[in-house]
């Protein structure tokens, strides 16, 4: 699926949220254009996994909209903007205990896979060639982030810093429209980190829509092209990282920052 | 080692990971081979509870299903026991077809009644389901006693026919209920490593992550009960077929319970001998302590207790098998 | 059927099944009670009422003892005490690990005590009545009889008692707390456990209430008390099972329900009745048919 010409990748437009009495974003927009690597940053509880809710459709917000390549997202669920081609890391790992590694991988690909109830149960040809694909792709996606070595691994085995970088070859593994990674660096040493960072930005195609959220400033000011900051549920700026590094709200908002990075 | 050994997920003994023999597996296929030689050995009475032993695991793997894939507990899969047996007995006595025929409709019955059963809930969760089980279970006997005109009332019915006219019944019983039973436990083995199977386990893990790959809690709900509840009206074909007959007193409220206890001791497992093990329990037990009835859920209950307790104690996790979902 | 025949029969009708329904409501309260507390469906909420049940007729009637009705229910709610904190402290190291293996473990201790009723007092269906003056009156087409009155004026002050507690008591504050955000109250140093414990002695007290309030319209035997349970669990679905309004008023409705379809569909299928019930609310009303007046649930 490519995005149609004219249409502008994934929209947020004016999205509030709150809890109970707690505004948690407010009034905040955001587009993410295909082929450019999007960067949200801000502070903890910012907002930023809100927000990442709202356009995945975990959360709904009170107020706002939101589009992907033209289509209206309003009222849909996760699963159906998974079908959509979005998809998504969680910032806390979820990983099922149970699978392994690449097992984990794999179930990113089940909106993709075709074969039936029947085969599920009783091998056929077919199924097995559909099944060898799968595992093939699930595979690449592993190498891709490096990890390939520990695919047979059970992740309980596995330090935090590999289920990160599975979490998000998970996401990409079914070639989606749209990847969402929401502190895709947390828990990663220096090494893992960077190749994470050229991974993604092998990933980067011209009709791809990523966002990486991410309160680690350095990662973003190296990987993204164009940069979000949200703050106390508001976005207080946008543009490019030389402007966002310039910019007199992200510098008082980051200043004495060290703490939380 | 799923991948590498998937392409010979049916063929036993030998895993692909290296040639190694893998010992598990060489056990379980000595098992079936000794299995399917003692009737060289043994007399009647045996093969009969084997049979039903059989029949029973079954019924214990279809709740362990529920358990493992779905992470619900379910207290009424009596009623689709009853279901697949009364199918049976009730195609002999009106179709006047053999199991060859009922064998298959009750298993597409069940799939049909646990669809029906598992739809409403499907948004909530699993506890509403255990709670709408408990009324299954509380609601078979009156059924099976009011629907007289089918189901026999108090009676029941005799299940007569044949699978191979000519053959001696205590062998057809017990070697029909062995295949099957084999069959299915190859096929959840093959369907641990399928698409709709990882999908399963990852919904009941993770199932935000899961709805993030677009796999619903609804889908995933609807899917497993209906599986499971079409395992259990096979199962209780086999049952019918392995007794001959049918009667309200094989289904009361607590044989809905005792196939869960039959789960749980077995660690909830999906393979060939944990299955015998539930099975073997829930048609031991009643069988040799005859005399101590009352002490029976009793017994049953404090092994419900501590299964679940020690398996949940987590530092004692680790000396039980791993891989759930096998 | 005539409308003046209809209406002859249906004000008793809604009447003896407000009556018994109050109890259902007492018995889903004890349900609902365990569950937003702790998130454990409570198996053996039936079986531990009815062990109460037994107590109270072996203590009373003189196969074990003989006592007075009074001192062998307080006997009976000092024993079913007792195995609620019991059957809590076995499920403790669990409860907050798995929703499901706590309900099964409260299966288990369902089926012990089920084993236990059965052992000390066998198979035998007894009779156990309330120590009440016989007197019933004329209301229009109503007849209340004493046993009405007292099943009304006892769930008046249990639901009356309750509500003071968790209204205005510091337990009860601690109870809405912990079923609202069990994280939170643990951040803030609210001690779970003897709110859990609360809930689980309140629960069995008020099932050991219902028991010895539905006993006299039925008989005591040891599947007659876990089988009434039903309507208990059906009028916590009805009320949304997270829910104590909801739990009561569920319970008010199924009695009514229950008695308007077997007078005039079929006295035999009253568990199918109730499971049709239940699978219809999870369906239309997954939040109980309240929902609207109390809101959601997470
Ligand atoms: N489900 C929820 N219920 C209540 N409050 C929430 C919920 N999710 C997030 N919040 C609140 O929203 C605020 C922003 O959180 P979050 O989006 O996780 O921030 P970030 O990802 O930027 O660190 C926090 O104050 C958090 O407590
Ligand atoms: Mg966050």
């Amino acid at each position: 699926m490519t995005v149609p010409a004219g249409s502008n990748g994934l929209v947020a437009e004016g999205i509030s949220l709150a809890f109970g009495g707690l505004q948690v974003l407010n009034d905040v927009s955001m587009t993410l254009r295909p082929g450019v690597i999007t960067g949200l940053i801000g502070p903890n509880g910012a907002g930023k996994t809100s927000l990442f809710n709202c356009l995945t459709g975990l959360y709904h917000g009170q107020r706002g909209r939101s589009s992907f390549a033209g289509t209206p997202l309003n009222g849909l669920g996760p699963a159906q903007r998974a079908a959509c081609g979005i998809t998504r890391s969680f910032q806390n790992l979820a990983m099922c205990p149970d699978l392994s590694l690449l097992e984990n991988v794999l179930v990113g690909l089940t909106l993709k896979r075709r074969s039936g109830w029947f085969s599920a149960f009783v091998p056929t040809p077919a199924q097995r060639a559909e099944q060898r694909d799968a595992e093939r792709r699930a595979m690449a996606a592993l190498n891709e982030l490096g990890i390939g070595s520990a695919a047979h691994e059970k992740p309980s085995d596995l330090p935090p810093g590999t289920l990160r970088l599975a979490e998000i070859a998970r996401a990409i593994t079914s070639e989606p429209t749209a990847i969402l990674l929401d502190e895709p660096a947390a828990g990663l040493n220096a090494v893992e980190t960077r190749d994470l960072t050229r991974a993604l930005k092998r990933l980067m195609r011209s009709d791809l829509v990523l966002l990486v959220v991410e309160h680690d400033m350095d990662l973003i000011m190296e990987l993204c092209e164009h940069i979000y900051v949200l703050n106390f549920g508001s976005m207080i700026a946008s543009g490019t990282p030389a402007e966002i590094r310039a910019h007199p709200d992200v510098i008082r908002v980051y200043l004495g920052d060290d703490a939380d990075a | 080692m799923a991948v590498s050994d998937l392409a010979h997920a049916s063929k036993t003994g030998v895993s692909a990971r290296g040639g190694h023999v893998d010992i598990a597996r060489l056990s379980v296929l000595a098992l079936v081979v000794a299995l399917s030689l003692l009737p060289l050995l043994a007399g009647g009475f045996l093969l009969y509870s084997l049979s039903l032993c059989f029949a029973n695991a079954l019924a214990v793997l279809s709740v362990s299903m529920l358990v493992r894939y779905g992470g619900e507990v379910s207290i009424g899969h009596s009623f689709f026991v009853a279901f697949g047996a009364y199918a049976v007995a009730i195609v002999e006595h009106r179709l006047g077809l053999s199991i060859a025929a009922s064998l298959p409709l009750a298993t597409l019955l069940g799939a049909a009644a646990g669809f029906v059963f598992a739809f409403p809930s499907r948004r909530l969760s699993g506890i509403y389901l255990a709670v709408a089980t408990m009324a299954l279970a509380l609601a078979l006997p009156e059924i099976l006693i009011g629907f007289e005109k089918f189901t026999g009332g108090f009676e029941g019915l005799y299940i007569a026919q044949d699978l191979i006219p000519g053959i001696p019944k205590a062998l057809q019983r017990y070697y029909v209920a062995l295949a099957v039973l084999g069959l299915v436990c190859l096929a959840l083995a093959h369907f641990r490593r399928s698409a709709q199977g990882l999908a399963l386990l990852m919904a009941q893990a993770q199932p935000r992550a899961a709805e993030a790959i677009g796999i619903t809690r609804s889908w995933a709900r609807v899917s497993i009960f209906t599986l499971s509840a079409a395992v259990a009206a096979l199962a209780g074909a086999l049952t019918g077929f392995a007794s001959s007959t049918v009667s309200p007193n094989s289904f009361t409220f607590f044989s809905g319970v005792f196939l869960l206890v039959g789960s749980v001791v077995s660690l909830n497992g999906l393979s060939l001998p944990a299955a015998l093990v539930g099975g073997a329990f829930i048609t031991l037990v009643p069988t040799y302590l005859a005399q101590a009835g009352d002490w029976v859920p009793i017994l049953y209950g404090v092994a419900l207790v501590v299964v679940t307790l020690v398996a949940n104690a987590g530092d004692l996790r680790r000396f039980l098998p791993r891989g759930r979902g096998r | 059927m005539s409308v003046a025949g209809f209406i002859r029969d249906i004000l008793p009708l809604l009447w003896s099944g407000l009556i018994s329904g109050c109890l259902y409501g007492v018995g889903a309260l004890g349900l609902v009670m365990v569950f937003k507390s702790s998130r454990v469906v409570n198996f053996s909420h039936g079986n531990l009422a009815c062990l109460g049940a037994f107590v109270v007729y072996g203590f009373s009637s003189g196969s074990l003892l003989s006592l007075s009705w009074g001192s062998a229910v307080a006997l009976a709610l000092g024993i079913a005490a007792a195995i609620a904190v019991m059957s809590y402290a076995l499920i403790a190291p669990i409860v907050f690990k798995s929703d499901l293996a706590s309900t099964i473990a409260t299966l288990g201790v369902g089926l012990i005590l089920q084993g236990a009723v059965q052992l000390v007092f066998g198979a035998d269906i007894v009779n156990l009545d309330l120590p009440l003056p016989r007197f019933s009156f004329s209301l229009g087409a109503i007849r209340v009889s004493s046993y009405d009155l007292a099943v009304l004026v006892v769930t008046l002050a249990i639901v009356g008692g309750l509500f003071v507690i968790i209204e205005r008591t510091k337990l009860g504050v601690a109870f809405r707390a912990v079923s609202t955000n069990p994280f939170a109250c643990e951040v803030c140093g609210l001690n779970l456990r003897s709110v859990h414990l609360f809930s689980w002695l309140a629960g069995a007290v008020l099932g050991l209430v219902a028991a010895l309030l539905i006993v006299p319209t039925t008989f005591l035997s040891s599947t007659t008390v876990p089988s009434f349970m039903l309507q208990a669990f059906t009028a916590a679905v009805v009320g949304g099972f997270s829910s104590l309004p909801g739990a009561a008023v569920g319970g008010v409705l199924v009695g009514i329900a229950m008695n308007l379809f077997s007078f005039y569909v079929s006295p035999e299928f009253m568990n199918t009745f109730l499971l049709g019930v239940i699978l219809l609310t999870l369906n239309f009303f997954p939040n109980g048919l309240l929902e609207r007046a109390i809101g959601g649930r997470v």
